[in-house]
Order: C-alpha cells, then structure tokens, then sequence
C-alpha cells in the first residue's frame, strides 16, 4: 500500500472515528426518513436524495476539500514537511495518499451520499441518467479537493519566497477560484442546463441540448463528461505541483495541454454566429485569463526569474523554457491567437462585440503592461503585500487613470488608459505599447541579482 | 563522500552564501560551525537538496543535487534545527512509516523500524505516542526516522538545541556510534562544546564565507609536533630553564606545570619522558594536550579566508 495513504488512513480513519462518523450519518438518513413518512417509496426515495445532495456538499466538497488543503498545511505547521520532501515517495503517490487519504473519512461519506443521490436519481430518470449524475458529483468532489490541494501547495511555495508560514486562506481561495473557474467556464451553457430542480425532483439537470462544436450533446453528457475532464485537468496540476515541492524540475508541455484544452473547451462553445474569429477570440480571453491567474499564483522567485533571463540572454533556449514563468506560455499563446484573430476576415459590423484588429492588439499590449506592473510590485521589497499593490496599482491606472484620461482628453484621453475604446484603438495601441515598455523596464531593474560580493 | 564547489545561494535581496568549496572524506564527522546567521542552515538545506543553488554544484555520494535531487533525498538522512514529529503515531508506526517513506520495502519496514529503534535506546518505547515522549526521547526517535532507511550521509543542523546535558551525552554517543558504523556525518552547531567529543573535521562559516583554511582537523593532536602537558609532584622554579637546557620547545611554563611541543611521534615522547625522570624532575603526570575544539575554531577564525587566500595566491585583491 502506498506508505503516505496508509499513514493517513492511521490517522484519519481510525476506528473511533469511523463510528462517530456513521452515527451522524444513520441520525441525517434516519431522521430524513422519520420526517417523510407517507407510505410511497418514492417519495422516501426522493427524500433520502435530498440529504444525499446534502452529505455530499458537506462531505465532498467542504470537508474533503478542507482535509486536501489541511493534508498539506498541517505537515507545515508540524514542521513534518521537511521531512516529506525528504522521502522517496513519487509526487504521484504523495499526491493521491494526501489526497484520498486525508480525505478518507469524508469520501465514506461522500459515498453515502452520492449513493442517495443515485437511487433518487434512478428512480426518477432511470439508470443511464443516474449514473452520469453521479460519476460528474464524483468527479465534482475530486476536482474540488484537487484545487484545495494544489491551492495549498501554491500558498507553501508563495510563503516560502516571502519568508511567512502558508496559512489556510490558500485553501480557501483554491476552492472559490476553482469554482469560480467552472462558474465562468459554464455561465454560456444554455439556460438551465445546469439547473438543479428542488422539492422531489432532486437530481434532475435538464435544459437544451449544448451544443459545442456545433454538436449536440445531452446536457447531463456534456456536464459529466466536462467534471471529469477538468477533475483529470486538476489532478493533474495538484501532482505538477507537488513535483515541484519534491524539487523536481517540471516542463511547460502539461501546462500548455490544459491552456489548449481549456481554450478548446471554451471556444467550442462560441456563439455560432460570430465565426471564426468569436471562437479564436474566445481562445485569447482563455490564454489571456490564465496569464493574469499566473501572474498572481506563481511565487515570487527572483532567483528563479533572473535564471531565466541569463538562460534567455545566454540563447540556452531549453533551460529558458524549462524555467521560464508560466504566464509567459499564455501571453505567447494570447499573442498568436489574436495575430490570428487581427489576420482572419472580420464579419462583424457596428453590434459586433468583437474589437477591431487595432482594438485586440491594444488589449494584447494593456495585457502585457499589466504583467509587467503585476511584477514589478510582486517583487518588491515587501513581497508580502505585492499582490494586494499590484492590484491597487492596476485599479489605479485604469479607473483613476481614465477618468482623468476622459475629462482631459475625451475618448482619446480615456483611450490612453483603457484598450477599450473602440473609436480611438490606434490610441491605445500605442499607449499600451509605451506603458508596457516602461513596466517591464522598472521590473527588469528590480530584478537585478544581489551584489555577489 | 560530499563534494561543494563555489556554491553560492541568493536571498531575493541578498546574497547569503558566497562561492563556499570543500569536500568531506567517508567516514568523516564534521563540524560546521559558525556565528548565527553565517549561513549553515542555508548550506545544510542546499547539500540535502532542498534548496538549490543559485551557482555552483554540490555532490552527495557522486549525486549531484541539482540533477537529481529525489536521488540525493534517498540518499542521505537529514535532520532539520526545527522539526516535527507525527504526535498521534505510536514510535512503531512512525519509524515504519519512515522506512516505507524512504523506499525500504514494506516486507523489510518493520524489521529496519525495530533495528533503528535499537540504534536510538527506544526499543522500550514502540507503542508510546510520539506526542508523549519528552524532548530528549523525540530527538531520538527524530534520529531513529532520519538513519532508518541507513543513509551513507547524515546531515544534522543543531541537533542538542534544547536538550538535557543526559540526553546531550547520549546524543553524543549515538553519533559516536554511527561514526563508527562508516556513516559521514555533518553536524552544524554554534555550541563548540556539543561538537568536541565526536567531530573529528571542522569547517568554519562566517558570513556565508568559509572561514579560515576551510576543512581542518578538530581537536586532534598537531601530527607533526604534539602538544605535551608536564605535570610534577613538587613545583620547580627552575622548571622553564630545566626543559630549555635539555632541548625542549616550551609553550608554557610554571613552577608545577609546563606545555611543550614534541615533535616526532610517540617515540619521541616516551624518550622525552625519560629524560625528564633523568634530569631529576618530579614528573606525576605526562600527556598529550588534544587541541580544543574551541582552541581550533579561534585559530581559524584569525586566520584570512580561503578564498582570501586564494585571491592573494593569484595576485587580485581580496
């Protein structure tokens, strides 16, 4: 048995707690069932279903998800973390022993519940539907945890280059930022595809057909199938990161893979009737969103950023790569899909959304002043407070900085601030082209090494 | 065993060590020392590929670090200053799971548990919680999980903090004992005492710069012309110019005791003794002085350092 999900077992999953834990769960089912009784086994059925949804939020997503981050953040406070990155474990099996063994306890939970949420399912819309159900909850409870875990992993490594203890607010903002990024990702699904239905009807996810890629998909399919995507997609990042913790050097290509499968899985969902360019557009929002995520989320590791410049001035290209940060793979990757969005046929007239070729460019350039800020006030000498400067910086800049643009100078004047206005987008160009030269140049001289003597 | 060329490690506002070199043999205990701050820990950290370099490279057991830092994880055994124990595991289960943790086959983990157990005193101890041990028993059972996996290289950064002088006496003999079971050893301390009775190297850091001559002998008789502690039952006045009349070089002189440096071996000694019963002197004790480690970490720390040193050697300003 892999040693880490044994010794969480030990600690978790003692027999003690096991009992208390079966006891509340016989109390929720069973005063469910006390409160429903009217003979029709549907209805009871139903009921046991509710609390299934209940059990698995509590269970699934808060606490497992809670105990995925705490596996990390409690060997920090116990100063055993050392001593794990020590052990000759794979990041794979550290990964997958914290994540399911911590989070042992909960998931017996969670089973109970996905259970009830099956049998109500499968009594009302039949098997199929109930076992899509429950595999995308499943996948749900995984994708969850998986961000808590990465997210604490990403707050160890934040505090260790700011010289503080990681805390449990990584946890915290890893789960919102994770949902948040479903949130985002399926605001476009058609109306109610995503709509759990109260009362009896518990379980049912219906609506439209969704439509991606111009195929239709059942919308439970898609959603299944989508949960588990970005279940492997997380996954996957949590045992990037915990490579890193074990000191192991890890290459861009994963990273680049999910930047290209979300932007895929975005743009397949395009409206139709913007084209080609609504669906590159959609892809360059995509790279451009991870660039800002990125930007904020890596550690600030000068020693790691002045290795890539060496690296890149030294034309050692694949050790530049291999330290490069990872916005950088997003803001190349937002760089030729909008040179390809300015080179494609633009079929939009005055109600169009999309920007011009000049307006998409000045975003690009705004995009690439705003990292240049971003790490200009990151790297800071008190890197602590860089994240929350950087943003006030940023607000700064766009909202006092164009208002005081607009009473001064028009939509020109706002223009210099803002790659948003569609009549003066030569202005902004070239506003952000200047702007971005001067954050980068401040940035590149803060991150000047230490004298070595 | 351990080989460190021009490490040098960046702070993001500083840097903290500065091109440090040197190499421990097998078998070696060294003692690194050095003021707070002067960059052990830093240094520790970076040989157990925990932190990488900013420059320079560091071998452990012909790993390199930097290349393949899992490698050197499984490699060596290291104990950090501050380091926590899981406080709900008994001792078996914690030294089991250690030995599972750093690759010991799961039909051979219990039987290594059981031996590092041993090596440490805390075969009575299996079924204690680890939360319930006192302190001087935790830095055991720290031990115990650290050499469970038997490492060739053991790294420990200030490992008697804190401790009892009991349980610092048995510290001491532990690493006696692995010392002498052919471990390489490195232990970083700024309490020379702790480091006098099982440190046979010492190298001296200060201001992440290797002070002095970098690795010297510690606490070793000068090979090349010992130090020798006259001791007599009735005082002679004339003791200093008795020893200069028969030749003998005189560090130090009173009426009852005299330190004075022989040069060629034990023979030399013994012949020395006898001419000192010779020329009528009351001798009661005679012995060689071992060399402080305290007395060497002076003699180094006055001295320029190595990569001063260096620079002079090759006509560039230190």
């Amino acid at each position: 048995m892999n040693p880490e999900f044994e010794r969480n077992l030990w600690l978790e999953a003692a027999p003690r707690r096991i009992v208390g834990a079966g006891v509340i769960l016989a109390l929720i089912y069973g005063a469910t069932a006390l409160v429903t009784r009217n003979g029709d086994p549907h209805v009871l059925i139903a009921a046991l279903g509710v609390a299934g949804v209940m059990v698995f939020v509590c269970s699934g997503l808060v606490w497992a998800a809670w105990a995925a981050g705490s596996s990390i953040l409690d060997e920090i406070r116990g100063r055993t973390w050392e001593f794990q990155r020590l052990s000759a474990l794979t990041p794979w099996m550290m990964t997958w022993g914290k994540l399911f063994g911590a989070g042992s306890l909960a998931w017996l939970a969670t089973l109970t519940g996905l259970v009830a949420v099956g049998a109500a399912a499968a009594d009302l819309h039949g098997p199929a539907y109930a076992l899509q159900l429950v595999v995308g909850l499943a996948a749900l409870g995984v994708f969850v945890q998986s961000c808590a875990m990465g997210a604490a992993l990403i707050g160890v490594r934040k505090a260790r280059a700011e010289g503080r203890m990681a805390t449990g607010g990584a946890v915290i903002l890893g789960v919102i930022g994770g949902l948040l990024l479903l949130w985002m990702f399926s605001s476009s699904l058609p109306l109610g595809a995503m709509r759990f239905s109260g009362g009896a009807s518990m379980g049912q996810i219906g609506g439209p057909p969704v439509t991606w890629w111009g195929q239709e998909i059942p919308s439970l399919t898609f959603i299944s199938l989508s949960l588990c995507a970005f279940a492997a997609w997380s996954l996957a990042g949590a045992w990037r990161l915990m490579r890193l913790e074990l000191q192991m050097h890890n290459s861009p290509w994963v990273w680049v893979g999910f930047l290209i499968f979300a932007a895929a899985w975005r743009a397949g969902l395009a409206p139709a009737m913007g084209g080609a360019a609504a669906v590159v557009m959609t892809a360059a929002l995509v790279f451009v969103a991870a660039a800002y995520v990125c930007a904020f989320v890596e550690p600030a590791d000068a020693v790691k950023l002045r290795r890539f410049v060496a690296a890149v001035r030294a034309g050692a290209w694949l050790h530049a790569i291999d330290v490069a940060p990872a916005a950088l793979f997003a803001v190349k990757l937002a760089t030729w899909t909008i040179v390809v969005f300015c080179l494609l046929p633009q079929p939009f007239g005055m109600a169009s959304p999309l920007p011009s070729a000049a307006g998409a460019l000045a975003a690009l350039a705004f995009v690439i002043r705003d990292l240049g800020v971003i790490t200009l006030f990151r790297f800071g000498p008190r890197a602590g407070r860089g994240d929350l400067t950087a943003v006030i910086a940023l607000a700064l800049l766009y909202w006092v900085g164009g208002l005081v643009g607009r009473i001064a100078g028009g939509d020109a004047g706002h223009a210099l601030f803002s790659p948003l206005v569609a009549e003066a987008a030569g202005v902004s160009l070239a506003s952000g082209v200047v702007q971005a030269a001067i954050a980068w140049g401040l940035a590149l001289q803060r991150l000047r090494g230490p004298k070595a003597a | 065993m351990i080989v460190v060329r021009d490490v040098a490690y960046d702070y993001p506002s500083a840097r903290v060590l500065h091109a440090v070199s040197f190499e421990v043999a097998e078998g070696a205990v060294l003692a690194l020392v050095g003021p707070n701050g002067a960059g052990k820990t830093t240094l520790m950290r970076c040989m157990a590929a925990l932190d990488e370099p900013a420059e320079g490279s560091i071998s452990i057991d012909g790993l390199d670090t930097r290349a393949d830092p899992r490698a050197v994880h499984a490699a060596l055994g290291y104990l950090p200053d501050f380091f926590g124990l899981y406080d709900e595991l008994t001792v078996r289960q914690s030294l089991v799971y250690a030995a599972r943790s750093r690759g010991v086959a799961a039909s051979a983990a219990e039987q290594a548990a059981l031996a590092a157990a041993g090596r440490v005193q805390l075969s009575d101890r299996l079924d204690a919680r680890a939360g319930h041990l006192s302190r001087g028993l935790r830095q055991r059972l720290a031990i115990a999980q650290t050499i469970v996996h038997g490492p060739r290289v053991l790294l420990l950064d200030e490992p008697a903090a804190g401790l009892d002088p009991e349980a610092r006496r048995a510290l001491s003999d532990l690493i006696t004992r692995l010392a002498g079971e052919g471990m390489t050893i490195v232990v970083s301390s700024h309490i020379l005492a702790e480091l006098e009775d099982y440190s046979t190297r010492m190298l001296m850091l200060r201001d992440g710069r290797v002070a002095g001559a970098g690795v010297v002998a510690a606490g070793e008789p000068d090979p090349a012309a010992s130090l020798v502690r006259i001791q007599l039952a009735a005082p002679r006045a004339d003791l200093a110019t008795v020893l200069a009349g028969l030749d003998v070089a005189v560090e130090s002189s009173e009426a009852d005791t005299a330190d004075v440096r022989v040069p060629g071996g034990a023979q030399a000694e013994a012949a020395l003794l006898g001419r000192l019963v010779g020329a009528g002197l009351a001798v009661r004790a005679f012995a060689p002085v071992r060399r402080t480690l305290e007395q060497t970490y002076l003699d180094e720390a006055r001295r320029p350092s190595s990569d001063v040193q260096a620079k002079a050697l090759k006509g560039e300003p230190a």
